[in-house]
Order: structure tokens, then sequence, then C-alpha cells
């Protein structure tokens, strides 16, 4: 448009400026802003926080200055991280929330999530008092009839159903982890030690079998690459270090870093996802094929290319272990503990693990009279069915692809070199893969992950130096200095000399045993959720089946359910089936922020605040659970403490927790309970005499951990407190640590002979048939379907700025979603758009063989599988009216999952088969 | 001292870290993104890739908004560091600017309406002081972010992978020399003082 055609445009704008100028006479936000950052800048508290401590460090402590406002510490959680905060408060009102940078999670950065927690601090739409529906009639979209009660009044009721369920012997389920991971665990420690009977169904929200797989691996949970040194990296259904994962914020320079230096990214994935989009190379797979092409890797690597590192594998794995041809069985010694047999070479006899002065790691042997082979022997043999074609014809991806990513990844695995690491000699192996979402969301998962991860044993990358790291493998120096009771390290399975777990737990980290449970445990179920015949499992996502089914497994639905900040209508699979759960309750309590789809089953609800209103201890866990255990990242303590008061007075979960102990006479037992699982020390210890309130659980918690006179006020000026990690506590095998990394799963025929005695005893349908040694790739359900029309899978995603239903109500999320070129659309391949005559913009239609429909509008790209239609979080499209932002936003194609049907769970870890063929069709 | 700002393709996840930040900082109003992430593919299947690019103002050199702005000093680039800014006072929300910009980075304020309608929530009652309506806005590289002592605009603050290098013009062409990065749309003829370092290949 040029000047002169625009003149009537002109003169009504002049109009406007004129209305305006009495708005600029008004408080100017400059104004705050300045103020409040020089009182900042004027504090310049000399900050020596650890090596982390940025030249910035110190400028945030607090101030209590009102007019200038003041800056506090907290954690964030507005996704799983928990980075370190800031909060710059004014007259009381949260003005800007930004990283702190005295703290390594986040480095002082903070992502748009983070950032866009001030709006749902200040959305009208949350929760504040309790509510209780008058409605008895449930259903979304049927209005509860919310009434406001008292928090009294609310307390009381919830003990009296508690009381209840307590007398009667009955389990309280427990709907959790997806909001708030601590609070969930503080209800549990409630419910505990009120004598009820807590049974968590978790969300379908990591992956049942990533954790225990690396436990198994790493002896911790949760298991990385060395990102900083690490030179090429094979992600199989993850996007961790680049959108989610791995502390996303802590790790995302570290990689990016290592990116821009020449580290290789190579993504498996059906959909170009957020590390796929930064990957040198996406390689588009068939969803749940994946352990078939690392099966076929190993193949190469060990039968074809002749790389793998012999000398991890005999003196760092179980490889060189002798298998009974006619059982499958480890040989062992049961004169001497019922060790291990290796060949020892030396000897040129068979000798107990610990003994074999020079250990064969391939061959075959003469023991008493059998021809015995060494595992990794029968690996070989066992891998050698994988090949390149056979995976190509299994994934799509092509053989030659796979053929040359495995050189690629072994020759880059730099075998038999070493590095030095600030005086520590260590293995230089700077490769990794890693998996996660992607390939646990299978019945196979726990199998597929093992195919996939194994390769990182093959090449020896496990605690090397650019290879694949625990995240807590030591603490060998505690979290301050003098601290030497905070310390861990891994103990040895005796049998096989293979290193235990370090467990995942949020409070101390015991030392738990997958080998010792598998031998030692009752496998008699004691609720409906049935862990007892899944020893490998951290979930319980078979009480989603026997809620509902009671008949199929023999066992007795439970009455009363509590949603601690869950929506378990929208976080598993077919949202119909989810209603039936629900709906099977007689009473459902509830603590949230919103009334989220799920609220329209709840018979109660109490608020829990916004997060930057309320205490919660140790968000980032005892031991670190969500801090990555690279040499970069220090030990991290840190509480999450109010930023702001919580409107209405809303207080804490562990507050109302306290409240409801005290009332029901159960303090002193709820005060034991947090004082054991928090390890408080004696000092510290909450008192069985007063009530317990969420302040005063952080406060003795971070005393506890960080030192004496190291409570909330220290924090609060200090933000965190940091400990720098020591090679020795990363490179753990270079340092001299015990222990070995199974090759070859010994104990699955053990716990595989113990279960199937089980539900032959109980006589209930289960499947055992992925109890095996050596992992192998088995093909989805829906694999096999040939239905004319049902040629589609769809599958789900999540990129940097969404994590769940409840961070679509944030306002400027959704705008960034409403911006965005595919996060509320469902994207479709060009060659299959065109093929249905689909154009982008077309609503669609997405239908099972079950009759469950989704629909959306189509977008067409080349970034996704032919086979699949992608879309971002799988159970977004909100249908609450309490959530307006959210409401009707994208669309949730979990509904398409059939749920359950026992046949679609892995009996293993108890994931659920999400590969589901679907028809799809345009409608408009 | 004159500024220029560098990001870092490569590095760039495209986790919108920079738009919420920027949000943020500047109290803008919805609909207004000075800081955003443009996301496009290139390509077809299997071979597409996808790009990502977070913008700004460019911080043009010739800038077109200037160029074509009617009304006298509402718009205007700073001869001390070469910002572009606008002079809400003097701005009469014609929109000129809004269209001559080749990148986009200006945005019309309609209205006085928050992200929950008329009623602005608590922040909001804050953040948009200097946000009249009828009125242009863009990113002016946080002048008073900056000023009110903060030593980095809040997008550089904000990125997890430190993508974004916002400094003295001649350092961050030395970088952008060294990795062959160069600016967006060249053929403008605008000369942007913002930067793109390319996309590394492994």
């Amino acid at each position: 448009m040029s000047k002169e055609s625009s003149t009537h445009v002109i003169a009504d704008a002049e109009n406007a400026a004129a209305e305006r100028a009495q708005g600029h006479a008004n408080l100017s936000r400059r104004s705050f802003v300045k103020a409040g950052a020089l009182s900042v800048g004027a504090l310049g508290v000399a900050g020596t926080l650890g090596a982390c401590a940025s030249e910035e460090s110190g400028k945030a402590g607090t101030d209590k200055t009102a007019d200038e406002g003041e800056w506090l510490p907290s954690q964030c959680n507005m996704c799983f991280n928990a980075c370190s905060i800031l909060g710059h408060v004014v007259d009381g009102k949260l003005v800007e929330i930004k990283g702190d940078d005295r703290s390594p999670a986040g480095w002082g950065h903070l992502c748009g999530k983070g950032t866009a927690g001030i709006m749902q601090l200040y959305d009208e739409n949350r929760i504040t008092k309790p509510l209780k529906r008058t409605n008895p009639e449930k259903g979304v979209g049927i209005d509860p009839g919310w009434e406001e009660i008292s928090w009294d009044e609310a307390y009381d009721l919830i003990n009296e159903k508690l009381d209840e369920q307590k007398e009667k012997g009955n389990p309280v389920i427990v709907f959790a982890l997806i909001t708030s991971i601590i609070s969930w665990i503080d209800s549990m420690n409630w419910l505990g030690s009120r004598g009820n009977i807590p049974v968590p169904f978790k969300a379908d929200i990591c992956g049942a079998p990533t954790h225990t797989i690396s436990s198994l691996l790493t002896g911790c949970g949760n298991a990385m690459p060395d990102y900083g040194s690490c030179k090429y990296l094979m992600q199989f259904g993850t996007q961790a270090g680049v959108a989610t994962r791995h502390g996303t914020s802590i790790t995302a320079k570290i990689f990016a870093e290592s990116r821009k230096n020449g580290c290789k990214l190579v993504n498996f994935d059906p959909h170009m996802s957020g590390s796929a989009e930064k990957a040198d190379e996406w390689v588009p797979i068939r969803p749940g094929t994946d352990a078939a092409v690392a099966l076929a890797m190993a193949n190469l690597l060990v039968n074809e290319y002749g790389i793998y590192d012999a000398e991890f594998l005999t003196n760092r794995t179980n490889a060189p272990s002798l298998i009974d041809p006619d059982t499958g069985r480890v040989m062992r010694d049961a004169a001497n503990g019922n060790k291990a047999l290796y060949w020892d070479g030396d000897a040129n006899a068979p000798a107990t693990y610990d003994k074999a002065a020079a250990p064969a790691l391939e061959g075959e042997f003469d023991v008493d009279g059998k021809k015995v082979r060494t595992a990794f022997s029968v690996f070989k043999e066992h891998v050698a069915t994988y090949t390149p074609e056979y995976a190509e014809q299994v994934s799509t991806v092509p053989a030659d692809t796979i053929r040359r990513l495995a050189k690629e990844f072994g020759e880059a695995a730099c075998i038999g070199e070493t590095v030095e690491v600030d005086g520590l000699t260590v293995p230089y192996r700077p490769v990794a893969v890693d998996t996660f979402s992607g390939i646990a969301r299978h019945k196979h998962g726990f199998l597929s992950h093992w195919a996939i991860l194994q390769l990182n044993t093959l090449v020896g990358s496990t605690f090397s130096r650019g290879g694949y790291l625990g995240y807590y493998t030591k603490n060998a120096h505690g979290f301050y200095e003098g601290d030497n009771v905070h310390s861990w390290e891994f103990s040895v399975w005796e049998e096989d000399g293979l290193i235990e777990e370090l467990g995942m737990a949020h409070g101390y980290p015991d030392q738990g045993s997958h080998y010792k449970k598998v031998r030692e445990m009752s496998y008699t179920p004691t609720t409906l959720a049935l862990e007892e015949l899944q020893p490998l499992t951290m979930d319980q996502h078979f009480g989603y089946i026997s809620q509902v089914q009671p008949d199929i497994y023999k066992t007795k639905p439970s009455e009363v359910a509590f949603c601690m900040a869950s929506n378990p209508l929208k976080n598993w699979c077919n949202h119909d089936y989810q209603a039936k759960v629900l709906e099977s309750f007689n009473w459902i309590f509830a603590m949230d922020i919103y009334l989220n789809d799920s609220s329209y089953y709840y018979d109660l609800i109490i608020p829990e605040p916004c997060y930057l209103e309320r205490f919660d201890p140790l968000p980032l866990s005892f031991n670190n659970h969500r801090v990555p255990g690279a040499l970069e990242v220090p030990y991290i303590v840190a509480g999450r403490m109010p930023i702001v008061e919580a409107k209405d007075g809303c207080p804490s979960a562990l507050d109302s927790f306290g409240a409801m102990a005290e009332k029901s006479g159960s303090t002193a037992a709820f005060a034991g309970a947090l004082n054991d699982y928090y390890r408080l020390t004696d000092e510290n210890k909450l008192s069985e005499s007063e009530q317990i309130t969420a302040e005063k659980v952080c406060d003795a918690a971070l005393k506890s951990l960080a030192g004496e006179g190291r409570g909330v006020e220290w924090f609060r000026e200090h933000g965190v407190l940091t400990r720098e990690r020591t090679p020795e506590e990363v490179y753990v095998f270079a340092a001299g640590q015990e222990g070995r990394i199974p090759l070859y799963f010994d104990f699955m025929f053990e716990a595989k002979e113990k279960v199937e005695a089980e539900v032959a005893k109980l006589g209930i349908p289960w499947e055992t048939d992925d109890y095996v040694p050596l992992p192998e790739w088995k093909a989805c359900i829906d694999h096999e379907v040939e239905e004319e029309g049902f040629d589609m899978f769809p599958v789900y995603w999540t990129n940097a700025i969404n994590t769940d239903t409840w961070q679509v109500e944030n306002a400027w999320i959704n705008e960034i979603n409403e911006m965005d070129d595919t996060t509320y659309l469902l994207e479709i391949n060009e060659q299959t758009a065109a093929a249905k005559g689909i154009a982008s913009g077309d609503k669609v239609r997405l239908s099972n063989r079950e009759g469950a429909t989704v629909e959306g509008i189509a977008v067409v790209t080349g970034l996704v599988h032919p086979e699949c239609v992608a879309s971002v979080g799988g159970h977004l499209n909100a249908k609450s009216e309490f959530q307006p932002i959210g409401k009707s936003k994208g669309t949730a194609v979990n509904h398409l999952v059939p749920a359950g049907v026992p046949e679609r769970m892995d009996h293993l870890c108890s994931g659920v088969e999400q590969c589901v063929r679907c028809k799809l069709e345009k409608i408009g | 001292m004159d500024y220029g700002f560098v990001i870092d393709l490569e590095k760039c996840v495209g986790c919108h870290g920079c738009s919420v930040a920027c949000k943020q900082a500047n109290g803008t109003p919805p609909g207004v993104t000075r800081s955003h992430v443009e996301r496009g593919s290139e390509g077809t299947y299997p071979n597409a890739v996808r790009t990502i690019r977070p913008m700004l103002c460019m911080m043009c050199e010739n800038p077109s908004c200037v160029e074509a702005c009617p009304q006298e000093g509402a718009t205007y680039r700073r001869e001390e560091d070469g910002i572009v800014v606008i002079d809400k006072e003097k701005c009469i929300g014609c929109k000129l600017c809004v269209e001559a910009c080749p990148y986009g980075a200006r945005y019309a304020v309609e209205d006085k309406r928050g992200y929950f309608g008329d009623e602005l929530n608590e922040y909001e009652q804050v953040a948009y002081a200097d946000m009249p309506e009828k009125c242009v806005d863009k990113c002016d590289l946080c002048v008073k972010y900056r000023e009110a002592g903060n030593d980095q605009p809040a997008c550089v603050r904000a990125c997890m992978a430190e993508a974004r290098v916002f400094g003295d013009l001649d350092e961050i062409k030395k970088m952008v020399e060294k990795r062959g990065g160069d600016v967006y749309l060249p053929e403008s003829g605008n000369s942007p003082r913002v930067f793109y370092l390319p996309v590394v290949k492994a």
C-alpha cells in the first residue's frame, strides 16, 4: 500500500492516538521492572555456589523492600524437569519468571513452558476452593453442580470415606503421575500411614519398561548418553536432550554444543519429532519395529563387521557365562555360592566368574560331558537370524541404511581407546544408543528397549567417556563438604557379579535388586494391580483391566479412588473405556489445579495451589532423579517454595494431607512415614504430636539433605545447593567399581517359572513368552491386521512447548500451538494423502476396527511415515467446560487405542500396545 | 555501540523458549509475537527436512518500515546503537510499516483485550501498560528490559540451547563470517543486523 492511498487509514489512526495519550500517564510497567531489577543488581550477594555459578550468580537474593519487589527462588513444575526459577514479585504480584543462574537445573535459562507458568498462576479457571458434587449424574459435559464447601467439611468427608475403606480392607486407587510426582508420593505416604492400602494407577506418561531396563543395564532407573563428549548418537523413539527428557534444559546446551562440534545424531521415529528435526539423519520407521533394526545392527556388528568391545564384554558383562545347552541356563557352581561358571583359558577348565583368570568370551567347551558354549557365542547365533534384509521387510528401513548406520556406529565407538578425564583414565567410546516412550508404548516394549540398548553394551560404551551413563551411578562425597551421610554406590549380585540397581525412588536410593526380587518375592497378588505377577514392573496398568473386568483375574474392584493431579480419562487409552474405569468407583476424590475432563466423574475435589504458590519437598528427588548424571552437571539440592501467596489461602498438598492426618488421629504415623521416606535426620525429624505442614516437611528435608542450617530460609537466599560430580562418580568402571552388566538375562527363566506356577495356581490367563534370556523382536498385534481400509497407524509425540492437557489450558502455550503448523493438526504423509485424496485443511476422521473415531484437520507433510498419522500429545482436545482455553484444541488419538484387552498388554512391565490399525477418511 | 544479533540454527531446538520469554518481558498482548519461531519444511519424504527459524526484528540498516512510516519520528533507527524503535506517543497505528516489513516483524495492537477476554488478569493489568491500542509494536532488542538492569534481551537469557548471541555488531559479524552465516532474505536489500548461522550436517 502506498502512502497516498492510505490517507483514510491515517485519519482514523490519528483519532485513536489522541485517545491513547491518557493511558501513558498511568503506572507504566517500565517503572516496576526497572526498580525491581535495580534491587537485584544492588544486592550482589557474593555467590560461590559451585562451578555452575555464572557471572550473574548471587544477583537474585531476596530483598524485602516492597516498592522494588523481590526475587524468590523455587523449582518449576511445568514439566517433570523441575528447573530452578526465580520469580519477581512486586506488590504481591508475580511479574516475571526467569531461570536461576545459580543452578544447573536450567543454567539460568527457562523454556517456554516454564515462562508461561505465570499464565497458569493467573488463570481464572484454576480452582482454589474445595468443591462438592451436587448432581449425582456423572459424565463428560454433564454439569456436576459443583458446590463450594469448607476445607473442614472436605477433609471430614474424605476421612470418612477412607475410614470405611480401611475397615473393609479395600485398596484405594491413586491415579497419578501427571502434574506432580512429589505430591503423589506424599499422598501415598499419607494414605498408607493412616491405614489405607494405596495402589497407584499411573498414567501412561513415560513408559513402563524404560526404567526397568535402564536399571538392569546401568544400575539407574534413568540413563542417558554422555552428551558433552558423544560423537555419534542413535535415538529410537525418543527426543531426549532436544525437546524432552534428560532434564531438557540441563542437557540442551550441552548437546547443542556437541552437535555443533560434529556429533552425528541419527533419529529413528515414524514422525519427524523434535530430535529428528535436529538430526543429521531422520530414519522413518514403521511403529513397533525398532527392535528388528537394532537386532540386525547387533548381528552386523558381531557377526559381519567384527566390531565389538571384547575386553568390555569379557570383563564387564556376563557374556563369558557358560550356557547349559539343554536348559539355556547359566551353568553354576552349586557348592560355591551358586556362582556362574566361565571357561578359564589358563586352567583350560570351568571356573566361577570371580576365579577365572582368563575368561573365554567365545567358544564351545566340554563340561561334564556336555558341549557348552559361552553366552556370547549363543548371542552371536541368536542375532544371526536378524539380517538387515529381514529388518527392512519388517520396519521399512532399507537394509543398506541399516548396514551403513551400524558400521558408522561401530567405527565411531573407537573401541580400544582411552582418554584422560581429570586424571582418570577412562575408556573412550563416544557413541550411544538411546530409547524412550516411542519404544515403551508397545506390547513387547521391554524386549524392544533391551534389543536397542544392548548395542551400548556390545561396543562397551556403558560408563565410558562419550558413551552411555546412569543418572546417579555413584555419590562418593554427599551433597556438601563434610557430608559423610548421603553417599551410595553399586552393590553386586554375587551369583553373577552383576551390578545391582540403585532404584529410582524419589526418596533415598535404596539398594534394589531385580535378581533378589525374582528369587525371593512372593508371587501371590495382593491387589488388583497384580504387580506380584510382574517381577520386573514399575507400573500397575493391569489395574485398568481388573477394576472394570474383575472376572478375568478373579480380583475385587476397588470402591474409592483418589485422582492426585491426574487425568485418567485421557492419559491411558480409549476414553470410553476409561469412563467405565471411573464409573466403577463408588466415590472419587481428587486434588488438582483445574477441573479437567476426568473431573466430571469426581465427587469431591480439593485444589492444589499452583506450583508458584506452594511448598514441595525435594522436587528433583533425593537421588537427583531429574538431574542427568553427566560430569558437567553437579548434584543439586533444591526445594519448591512459594513465590507468591496462594490464592484464597489454598494449602499445599502436604498441608492438606497433614490436616487430614491430624483429624483422623494419624499424625504420628504420617510423621513416621515422612521421616522414613525423606530420611530426615534425628535433629529434623517431624514431631509425632504436631500437625504436619508442607513447609515443615520441606524445611526438614532440605536440612537433612543439605546440612544443618540449610533449610527453607537458606534456600530462599541461595536458591540451590550444588556439588560438582567427580569423574570417579560418573565413569565408575574406570574408577574401579566392581561389577558387570548382564548381556544374557538368566534370571528370566526363574521369573518365568515362578510366574507360571502362580498363574496356574490362580487359574487365570497370563502370558510369559517374553521371559527370554536374549531379546527378540516380536510383531505388534495390529501388524498382522489385513482388513481392507485399516492401513494407518496413529502416532503421537510431544514437542518442547507442550506437556499435557493441563498445559494446553495455558494461554501463552495455546497461542504458540495455534500458530504452529502441526500441533493442533493431524500430519499425513504426502504420498498417502494423494492416494486418499486428502489435502491440507481437509477435515478427516480416523476410526479403529472397534468403531472408535476421532476427527481432526489434516496437514499434508513429508515429515511422517506413509503408514502413520501423527499428532502432538495424543490426549489433547479437552472436553471440560472448565478449561476453556484448552477445550476442543487438537486431536486425542489415544482414544483409538483399545483398552481393557489383556492380549494388548506387555505382561512383563505392564505396558500397553498402542499400535492400532485405523482407517483414515476425508469427511469435509 | 552498534548492536548485532546472531542465532545459531544448528544449536536452536525450536522450543519457543524465546517466544514466551519475550512475551513476558515485554508484556505483549494476544497476537503480538515480537519473538517467535517460524517452522516450515523443505523437500519430500523421506528426504524432507524441517526448517526452524526464530524470528525477531531484523534491525535493518535500510529499514522498509521506517521508510514507509508517514508520521515523523514515530519509528526510527537509533543512531547510538542501530536499534529500530517505535515512539508510541507518535505512532498513529496506520499499519503501513506492518505491510512494509519484509520479515513480518511488526504487529498492530488493535484493542485492549487480553488472553482471557476483556477482563485482564492480575499479570496483564500490569504487563500491558506499554501496549496502547491502535498502535504498532515490535521487537526492540529489549531496550527497556535491558535498561532495567538485564544485560541481555529476554530471549537470549531464556534460550536453553544457548543458540542466541547479542552484542557488538563487529564481533557478531566475525562469528558469522567464521561459520558461514548470513542474513535472512538478503534480497530484501534491507541489510539486517540479525544473522543466522547455518545448520551443520555431520
